[in-house]
């Protein structure tokens, strides 16, 4: 009894201990100048798409929710942003070469069309990210189209 | 009374010394996707003026995929970094090294991630399609020292560059209805 009291108080202590490390947190500007959205001036619907699904992990500016504080959630979180943003960051996909503009829409199509993105962690917790069908199809009927216009130089 | 006092002192000593200031970061990244580059037990490459390196490479990658060898891909594509990193731009002429510049860091991402799939082959083919495009344009313009024929496979709108005239798709790979599926588009004759 008493050693499993042991045991519990250095578990708590050690829960306490990890939620003093707080990673920095993803909060700049979501849209600028070089940003996917003033490249490209997609539609609306469109629009509600990429913020709903790709953003937090795939741009500057992340939502975050409370939980987010609480560790090691918040590191979990932290890791796929910085994934996320070093594969794709929208908030600065001006700044890419013409060959990498092409070749990340190309990404973004496969990836969603084979519901590789969003992950599906992701939207087990934020379900609205979760593109149904018809989202599905507009977003890569969309993104189709801009990849074909994209030349490589 | 001994525990409480123990963690006390654990939670004490964590509060004095962890910095516990939230910080925000909104520094710009940059663009371009940092290679992955773990040490690979290799001899150094010497800086060479051609890219027939990164050619040999890209092929070892294409037959790895042709042979459906997800992890000899990766292989491949680990050695096509170290190799394709060495190369002294300055040895390529004006033309040569402006197109360099432009497909470096896209050679990089691809093979990236093809290093990184050894098990993913699907993921592999989507990135080879890229680093294929690549690796033509670089062709095109710097010449090559062997001939390289350039095929395309009708189904998946993607090119690939062969050593032989023979068409082995890949994309789809042996075994498959669609192993020998695919078109001759370009011949690149070698340059003297």
């Amino acid at each position: 009894m008493k050693k499993g009291k042991i045991i519990l108080l250095i578990l708590l202590a050690l829960f306490f201990l990890i939620q003093l490390r707080r990673p920095a947190k993803n909060i700049g500007p979501l849209h600028t100048s070089i940003s996917f959205e003033t490249l490209y001036q997609p539609p609306d619907s469109v629009r509600k798409i990429l913020a709903t699904s790709c953003y937090d992990c795939h741009s500057d500016s992340t939502r975050y929710p409370w939980y987010v504080n609480v560790q090691p959630v918040g590191w979990l979180m932290a890791s796929h942003i910085k994934n996320g943003k070093k594969e794709l960051n929208f908030s600065q996909f001006a700044s890419y070469s013409q060959r990498r503009r092409r070749a990340k829409l190309k990404a973004m199509i496969n990836q969603v069309r084979d519901d590789e993105m969003p992950l599906a962690s992701y939207t087990f917790i934020h379900r609205e990210g979760k593109l149904n069908e018809q989202e599905k199809k507009l977003f890569l009927n969309w993104l189709n189209m801009r990849a074909d216009s994209v030349g490589k130089k | 009374m001994k525990s409480i006092v123990l963690t006390a002192a654990i939670f004490s000593m964590a509060i004095s010394c962890t910095n516990n200031k939230e910080k925000t970061s909104s520094q710009v990244e940059t663009s371009k996707a940092a290679p992955d580059t773990t040490s690979m037990n290799m001899p150094a490459t010497p800086a060479t003026a051609d890219i027939s390196g990164i050619v040999t490479h890209y092929l070892h990658i294409k037959n790895a995929l042709v042979s459906n060898n997800s992890s000899e891909a990766a292989t491949a594509a680990k050695e096509f970094i170290s190799v394709a990193s060495s190369i002294d731009k300055t040895k390529l002429t004006t033309e040569g090294q402006k197109m360099f510049g432009d497909v470096s860091a896209s050679l990089n991402e691809h093979a990236t991630h093809i290093s990184t799939n050894g098990s993913n082959i699907k993921h592999q083919r989507e990135h080879f399609q890229e680093l294929s495009e690549d690796v033509y344009d670089l062709v095109k313009v710097v010449g090559s020292n062997t001939t390289l024929y350039k095929d395309y496979c009708p189904m998946l709108k993607a090119n690939w560059i062969s050593e032989t005239k023979d068409i082995n798709n890949p994309y789809y790979g042996n075994g498959s209805d669609m192993a020998t599926c695919g078109e001759l588009k370009e011949t690149l004759p070698n340059k003297p």
